[in-house]
């Protein structure tokens, strides 16, 4: 899944980039608002971390042109202001959650997991396909009764194909969800991950669950192979 | 224990009672002095009258003086009459006299007066007339002769003292009268006072949005009550003020807090190699160095409101003073390419308070320093008029916020980029301290450079 924090106190910016890539997500960051508007049209993040108090263009204003341009990505809103006035005028401007400084970041994840799983309209924390269990607060993997170890890339890159489980997703699809501005797009990071994807999870089994569709992408669940 | 004030209305209806009260008593007095003396005169009139139609009774003829007295009409309080020849003889006397004698007057011809005790004990009043009687005979000479009239006084002494009663009875209604009208109107009179003050009573520092207006309000309290909305006003806006800076101190404190927190904990996160630590610890530092002089900032600024510090002159080099102050952002401008220069001359001296006078050079120097663009140039010279300059090359301050830069917290959001934890503390404390050396410090901004000038005050 991929973040974008919007946040100018450097310090704080840093450290939740750190800490949602210790998570697995794929994050870019910015300390500018006009910047901030400018990759989320560039990109479709799945979570919008977003500081109300910016330099240049203010959050409030993000929010607004963000909105205005149709894009859906939900939005967490970060405020040093606690009165209830400051959180309704958030929300107001089609902010989907907000978080008062100073938070705890095991919140901050849990309320960005929330609002990943809006994005896929999901409604409990725990996906299943076929016999795969993913638990996306632990960050686990079972298949059958068997837990599958994966890196956190590797684990990023199968939650996104859960997510769209069923539906063929394309190389560029998983670029803008899994890989951040840092990853080169035209490395062969993409075949790699799956690569050790599919020897984990499918090695030897009779049904395997990660297909490839040449020329379109993969697709994640029961299906034949071409 | 709490004493009673005295109030208004009780103070003025007392005023106005006594006043008219004495009024009154004095009135009164002289009101029933004139009636008792008229009283007097008509009595006393009535009893000369009376002496000398007695006296037209007495003539003299052939035979001598004769005198033949009337009879007292029954029913009536005796009178008393007794009449002297020239020789000392009774010539007539009325029965009621019986064995007693009347006082005998003696004088001219002509009549006198006084107040007596009648022979039967009655309080009365006597005349006593040398008259010459009728002379039918013309044939002697006649000889003057004295008579004496004296009568009870009851019935002048009751009419005189039942005026009294009354004098008495309506000068007390007059006075109660005055009373009850003396209260109700001041009570309505000063019914916008009372009214006033219940209105005041209801405000605390929850209502200080209220306003006394003074729509059909008497002239008298027209400007206290401007007055006290003008408090209020002031009043509300410093509450505003302190709310503001409250929570702007909050949020300032929350920012660095936030970014301290989410730093140790994402370092938590899992275990990290001895550098990553090192790095998270020297970052951890840097935010709680920012958070320590943040509040040392407040602090300052919140003991020179509270108590004015005293001030320790002396001269100072003004030269040296703005190379120390410098010192401790050298190493930042140097990362950021900013250019310094300090162009006060090195003998230029002013008598002022050192410690104080660092605070605001600092905190200037700390503004550029932290403010100016990447790239550009900060300069400190002395003025003609003895005061200093720090200017910067920018960016320019926009005109309609030259003024709130001295606002405690004041961030320029909108040109300038904020640098992590940055507080408008800074110039806010700068200003209080100038006023306190009795400097003026005053920021112009045009696109070339932004100057703040510390300069002596005018109206010192």
């Amino acid at each position: 899944m991929r973040v974008l924090v919007i946040e100018d106190y450097a310090l704080l910016r840093d450290s939740l980039v750190s800490g949602l890539q210790d998570l697995g997500y794929a994050v870019d960051a910015t300390g500018d608002g006009n910047d901030g508007l400018w990759r989320s049209g560039e990109h479709p993040y799945d979570v919008m971390i977003l500081d109300l108090m910016l330099p240049g263009l203010g959050g409030l204003d993000v929010l607004r042109r963000l909105r205005a341009a149709g894009n859906t990505v939900p939005v967490l809103v970060l405020t040093a202001k606690d009165s209830i006035e400051d959180r309704v005028v958030g929300l107001d401007h089609g902010a989907d959650d907000y978080l008062v400084k100073p938070f705890a970041f095991d919140e901050l994840a849990a309320r960005v997991r929330a609002l990943v799983r809006r994005r896929y309209d999901r409604d409990v924390a725990v996906i299943r396909v076929a016999d795969v269990e993913i638990d996306t607060r632990k960050r686990s993997v079972r298949r059958g009764d068997q837990i599958v170890p994966l890196s956190a890339r590797e684990y990023a890159l199968l939650e996104y194909l859960a997510n769209r489980a069923g539906h063929v997703v394309t190389r560029t699809e998983i670029w803008d969800h899994v890989y951040d501005a840092a990853d080169e797009p035209w490395s062969n990071v993409l075949d790699v991950h799956i690569s050790h994807l599919r020897r984990k999870l499918d090695h030897g089994r009779a049904r395997r669950l990660i297909h490839t569709r040449r020329g379109l992408g993969y697709m994640f669940g029961e299906g034949d192979d071409e | 224990m709490r004493s009673n004030p005295i109030s208004l209305r009780s103070r003025l209806t007392t005023a106005v009672l006594a006043t008219v009260g004495v009024v009154l008593v004095v009135l009164a007095v002289l009101l029933y002095l004139v009636v008792r003396r008229t009283a007097w005169r008509q009595h006393d009139d009535g009893l000369r009258a009376r002496a000398e139609a007695i006296a037209a009774i007495a003539e003299h003829d052939d035979d001598g003086y004769e005198m033949s007295l009337p009879p007292q009409p029954a029913g009536q309080l005796p009178a008393f009459v007794e009449v002297w020849t020239r020789d000392g003889s009774v010539l007539a006397r009325t029965p009621s006299l019986g064995t007693k004698d009347l006082p005998k007057l003696d004088g001219p011809l002509g009549a006198e007066l006084a107040d007596t005790t009648l022979p039967d004990g009655r309080a009365g009043r006597l005349i006593a007339l040398r008259f010459v009687p009728r002379d039918d005979a013309r044939t002697h000479p006649v000889e003057p002769m004295l008579l004496v009239l004296a009568e009870g006084t009851e019935a002048i002494d009751d009419a005189i003292a039942t005026a009294g009663v009354w004098f008495i009875v309506l000068g007390l209604g007059a006075l109660a009268a005055v009373f009850g009208v003396t209260t109700w109107s001041l009570r309505r009179g000063l019914r916008p006072l009372t009214e006033l003050a219940d209105r005041i009573e209801q405000i605390d520092d929850r209502r200080l949005t209220t306003r006394l207006s003074t729509a059909g309000q008497p002239a008298e309290l027209i400007v206290p009550i401007r007055k006290l909305d003008e408090l209020l006003a002031r009043l509300e806006r410093a509450f505003a003020r302190e709310r503001q800076f409250t929570a702007d101190v909050s949020h300032e404190l929350r920012t660095p807090l936030a970014g301290l927190r989410t730093l140790l904990e994402v370092t938590a996160l899992r275990p990290r190699s001895t550098t990553e630590y090192a790095d998270a610890m020297a970052r951890g530092l840097e935010v709680v160095a920012q958070l320590g002089a943040l509040v040392e900032s407040l602090l300052a600024l919140a003991r020179l409101d509270a108590d004015q510090p005293a001030l320790e002159t002396e001269p100072v080099r003004l030269h040296d003073l703005v190379r120390e102050c410098w010192s401790p952002y050298r190493e930042l401008a140097t990362s950021r390419t900013l250019r310094f220069t300090n162009d006060v001359p090195e003998h230029a001296t002013a008598t002022t308070d050192r410690e104080k006078l660092r605070i605001v050079v600092t905190n200037l120097l700390a503004n550029a320093a932290e403010y100016t663009e990447v790239g550009g140039w900060i300069a400190v010279a002395q003025l003609p008029d003895g005061g200093l300059e720090v200017a910067d090359s920018g960016p320019p301050i926009p005109d309609d916020q030259v003024d709130r830069v001295f606002d405690r917290l004041w961030r320029g959001d909108a040109a300038r980029t904020a640098t992590g934890v940055h507080c408008g503390i800074g110039l806010a404390l700068a200003r209080a301290m100038c006023d306190r050396l009795a400097l003026s410090l005053t920021a112009t901004s045009t696109t070339e450079r932004v100057a703040f000038r510390i300069a002596p005050r005018g109206d010192r």
